[in-house]
């Protein structure tokens, strides 16, 4: 009684102070500040290793620890309960005293303030609700011009119903700074060019992207003339419509069937081929040539090839045998037309002598169980999983569980000749710093530990419903035939790297699990479409664009598919390391075969990711080794070679010309080009210049970039 | 009058919803007996407080120049007090009283970041490890630093001398233990097994044979090594990371305050926790033991401070 009467006194006295919910919130309050000036990102705080002995998680990801290092690390120096305003954290951003971050709140900043209040109130971990979700407006949004302001905003929905605008406290950044304009104070985002442009919008570790639209163009265009041959070019003009985007023509049928060849079999087509597909005039001969091409063991050689580079398969430099039989597993499938859900599910279960089960290789392709996790999100999901090793994905939604409980999936792995599942293996959680818990990423935790949970990932990772396993491969195989994925880089699919075409990667998705999740069908798919198609000559209005498919992007030719077209116009056959002369530099078995032709051509380096279309490298030496390189000049006239051949045979200077062109570029050359070799041959007198001449056109012809891309 | 009780009930109960908590005390981050073992002064935010033992009630306060107070240490010939800290981030020194006067001496330091920890070379020298990463030699009698050893590269948490005045073990949050030549400083080693920030140091009172200091770090671990040889004799990792530890007078059980408010009795040559007590809300951060009853006293969280002993039970609080 006493103390009740003692309770109500003091409450009369005013000892008692604010209502509860009014004190300031840690989580919902002061974490989003030190989010909104930046303390926690990957520059400063929030780096692996934080700043100054002060680390915060990325983006507030793990409010524990944050509180621990602001209020309870380093006895509790950064927090003063007795002079609050003495505070490290109030002293530091407020820059009253030298700080690596610089300058980052006013003192009567509304964040300062609140800093300042919750140390008054005692710097507790006070959190009054739970944070649902957050609905970032407008999530897409379409304007006529540019220069017209969009009003941003974030609210937040927490666990007790009650929903809070949160704009002020999130971050709202322009994937492009030189194309949208974004005011920090206002939320005010003003777009500066036409496009589409994506907007990251964080509030605490919740993140979205914000997509705007702006024509390209004043005027309409009218694209209803554009051939339709399936959904893919509806998807393609809907979007090339809502930016008001030309389309470039259909391409010449030389430019396709060199294209598709190329893009279907890694070769060049054969000269007798090419004319008898230019001769026919049959209005489905493209659907017919691509039906041709996808039977043929070319094609098989080719995309193993391809495969075989998304697997990494390199070669162990003690195991070759390892390497053989993997490739030789992968060559079955592709032939066989087995679906890649079933090759997935394979080579995830895969156990056993790695000589004799190709599949086995596939865990000896990293080391060790995190190693894996990577390869394994990054092959089958598109996913980046490695960034949310240290600390949980700042763009994604991955966690540092999710991370480490797919590596527990492989720490059993004994990954050595045989392969086999230890009874025993754990990976070790950097936060908890104990076992990590086996998990299906994103999804749930497998509760049985003697369980070899790769059944339960290979049966998660298939199903009809997965929503990343079917975009990943057909996003690639997109940029395969494209030459730039829907998503681009390939591996890193998330909410905030959206699709450039979302519908479009979507319906591919299910049409490949339609059809039994079978590459061919697939390939035969967007090859058949008028999008693939079209010329990669620009008209008025699409010159820019590099991405939203209104005309062909050129693509240079790989590596091997580089060195062997140059064989195969040359006659003469290269040599990569001790294989035997002729063979193709695609179906080297190792990936890796000690080649510096391949190496200049720009072939994937061992430690490359080898994703992107767009990845292949050699640059500049390239250049130069096509230009002055003995990869073409050492061999033009070598005797056993196709021109030297021309010249035994006695064929007419200007045949010879046309024979090649044809060779390299499927087609025979025309108008100036014409005209210009021919002058040129009309300007030299004796056989020996006249065949000089012809040298310098076929080394001109494999240096020139239309024949190093397609 | 049963009605009365229940209607002011449902006043406070009514009330409840706006009634918070007083605002929390600063943690109390140093706590030391008095050389005469019959009292304890701990050391925080709002300064340093006298208590008596074991009742552990409050006594006197004195006020301190600094902002945060890392450590309390008594000079050798108990005639001296070291208040060690500073201002985080802008400046480290020591404020030496006289004992047991309190009587306010000197400042001596000039570190440019707060001091963490002191060990006294004899009853006027003492040295100072700083968050500014180094650590400095001063005299009492002269208030410039005669030596500075540089290496960690990053702030220095801990140091500790060894009973032959002539080697100084440092720790700090670079993660590694270090080795000094203290009449020069000559780095003689750095011992690099500890994964987290190392918080704490202790020397093993001289129980025969090689000396011995354990190291208390983030990375859950206490780790016990024979500094003059450079070897990592034992280590033990715990469910909580120890802030601060105590040897006992025997030599093979230390106590370790921890995180989780919790004190850990260890015995150091099984490496096993022999006693687990519940401690306090929030973190501990420092211990002392009582080498007369065999008492240990912790500080922590809120101003908290108490008494334990190795029997088990809190006394007092």
């Amino acid at each position: 009684m006493k103390q009740i009467v003692t309770l109500l006194i003091a409450l009369a006295c005013g000892v008692v102070q604010s209502p509860a919910s009014d004190r300031v919130d840690f989580v919902n309050d002061v974490m989003p500040v030190l989010t909104k000036v930046g303390c926690n990102t990957g520059a400063c705080h929030g780096s692996a290793a934080g700043r100054g002995n002060f680390k915060l998680s990325l983006y507030g990801g793990n409010p524990q620890a944050d509180y621990e290092a602001i209020v309870r690390e380093i006895s509790g120096r950064r927090i003063n309960l007795q002079k609050p305003e003495e505070s490290l954290i109030i002293l530091k951003p407020t820059f009253a005293i030298d700080h690596g971050g610089k300058f980052l709140l006013d003192d009567d900043d509304d964040g300062t303030q609140l800093l300042l209040r919750w140390i008054q109130e005692g710097a507790e971990k006070v959190t009054h609700r739970e944070l649902e979700r957050v609905e970032f407006t407008p999530r897409t949004y379409f304007i006529e011009k540019t220069d017209v302001d969009v009003q941003l905003r974030a609210e937040a929905f927490y666990a007790d119903g009650s929903s809070q605008d949160v704009t002020p406290w999130t971050v709202f950044s322009a994937e492009d700074s030189s194309a949208v304009r974004i005011d920090k104070d206002s939320a005010v985002a003003t777009p500066l060019r036409g496009g589409r442009h994506i907007i990251t919008a964080r509030y605490l570790d919740s993140v979205a992207p914000i997509e705007i639209v702006i024509p390209l163009s004043d005027k309409p265009v009218d694209l209803a003339g554009q051939p339709r041959r399936n959904f893919i070019d509806d998807e393609v003009l809907s979007r090339l419509a809502t930016l008001r985007l030309p389309v470039s023509p259909q391409a010449d049928d030389s430019t396709f069937i060199r294209r598709v060849s190329l893009d279907l079999t890694g070769r060049l087509p054969e000269a007798d081929k090419v004319m008898a597909y230019l001769a026919n005039q049959d209005q489905n001969k493209n659907g017919e040539l691509i039906d041709e091409l996808v039977q043929t063991d070319a094609f098989n050689e080719y995309w193993s090839y391809k495969l075989a580079k998304w697997l990494r398969m390199g070669k162990d430099p003690n195991d070759e045998n390892g390497i053989a039989t993997y490739r030789l597993w992968l060559s079955n499938q592709i032939e066989k037309g087995v679906g890649y859900n079933e090759i997935a599910r394979t080579l995830i279960l895969a156990t056993g002598d790695t000589h004799n089960i190709g599949p086995a290789n596939f865990y000896r392709t990293v080391d060790g169980p995190r190693e894996q996790a990577e390869f394994v999100s990054e092959l089958f999901m598109g996913s980046r999983l490695r960034c949310a090793n240290c600390h949980n994905h700042p763009l994604d939604k991955w966690t540092q569980d999710d991370y480490h409980g797919l590596a527990s999936i492989f720490s059993k792995i004994e990954n050595a000749q045989i392969v086999r599942v230890r009874a025993s293996g754990d990976v070790i959680h950097p936060r908890t710093r104990e076992p990590a818990v086996a998990r299906i990423p994103g999804e749930y935790y497998l509760k049985d530990k003697t369980q070899d949970g790769r059944e339960d990932l290979a049966e998660w990772l298939t199903a009809e419903d997965n929503p990343y396993f079917a975009k990943a491969i057909v996003n690639r195989l997109w940029s395969s035939l494209m030459g730039r994925g829907l998503v681009e880089p390939v591996d890193d699919m998330r909410d905030t790297n959206p699709a450039t075409h979302p519908k479009l990667l979507n319906r591919l998705a299910e049409d490949f699990a339609a059809s039994g999740y079978r590459l061919r069908p697939m390939l035969k798919r967007i090859a058949t479409s008028a999008t693939y198609a079209r010329s990669s000559n620009t008209v008025p209005g699409n010159a820019e664009d590099d991405r939203y498919y209104s005309h062909a992007l050129r693509r240079p030719l790989e590596a091997e598919v580089l060195a062997d077209g140059i064989s195969y116009v040359l006659n003469v056959p290269a040599q990569y390391g001790g294989k035997a002369p002729g063979q193709r530099a695609v179906t080297l078995v190792d990936l890796y075969t000690p080649s510096r032709t391949l190496d200049i051509l720009g072939r994937c380096g061992r430690e490359e990711s080898c994703e992107s279309e767009t990845s292949i490298s050699g640059g500049l030496t390239r250049n130069l080794h096509l230009l002055n390189g003995e990869l073409i000049n050492a061999r033009i006239s070598r005797e056993e070679g196709r021109l030297a051949r021309f010249f035994d045979a006695d064929t007419a200077p200007m045949d010879i010309i046309d024979e090649l062109y044809l060779v390299a570029l499927s087609r025979k050359p025309v108008g100036a080009t014409r005209r210009f070799w021919r002058e040129q041959l009309a300007n030299v007198e004796s056989v020996e210049q006249q065949q000089g001449l012809l040298e310098d056109f076929l080394w001109s012809l494999l240096a020139s970039s239309k024949f190093n891309s397609k | 009058m049963n009605s009365l009780k229940r209607i002011l009930c449902s006043c406070v109960i009514a009330l409840l919803p706006f009634v918070v908590a007083q605002s929390a005390e600063p943690p109390i981050t140093s706590v030391v007996f008095t050389p005469d073992h019959h009292s304890v002064l701990a050391g925080s935010q709002a300064g340093v407080a006298l208590y008596s033992w074991p009742e552990l009630e409050l006594k006197k306060q004195f006020e301190v120049e600094m902002l945060n107070v890392h450590l309390l240490s008594f000079s050798p010939d108990a005639k001296h007090l070291a208040i060690a800290g500073g201002n985080p981030a802008e400046i480290g020194y020591v404020e030496v009283f006289e004992w047991p006067t309190m009587k306010s001496l000197k400042r001596i330091g000039n570190h440019e970041d707060s001091v963490s920890d002191v060990c006294w070379l004899d009853p006027s020298v003492f040295m100072t490890a700083s968050l500014d990463k180094s650590i400095k030699t001063w005299s009492l009698t002269d208030k410039s630093s005669s030596r500075e050893f540089l290496g960690h590269s990053k702030s220095v948490t801990a140091i500790c001398l060894l009973k032959d005045g002539k080697t100084l073990v440092s720790a700090g949050i670079d993660q590694s233990v270090r080795v000094w030549k203290a009449s020069t400083g000559e780095l003689i080693r750095t011992l690099n097994q500890h994964t987290g920030r190392i918080n704490a140091l202790a020397l093993r009172p001289p129980v025969g044979g090689l000396p011995m200091v354990a190291s208390a770090a983030s990375d859950r671990s206490i780790r016990f090594w024979q500094p003059t040889i450079g070897r990592m004799v034992r280590y033990i990792r715990l469910e909580s990371e120890a802030l601060s530890l105590g040897w006992l007078s025997d030599g093979e059980h230390i106590v370790a305050a921890c995180s989780d408010g919790k004190l850990r009795i260890i015995d150091t040559v099984e490496v096993q926790v022999l006693k687990e007590l519940g401690g306090i809300e929030g973190w501990a951060y420092s211990i002392d033991v009582n080498p007369f009853d065999g008492a240990f006293v912790i500080g922590g969280t809120n101003g908290q401070l108490k008494r334990f002993t190795s029997g088990g039970l809190p006394e007092s609080d």
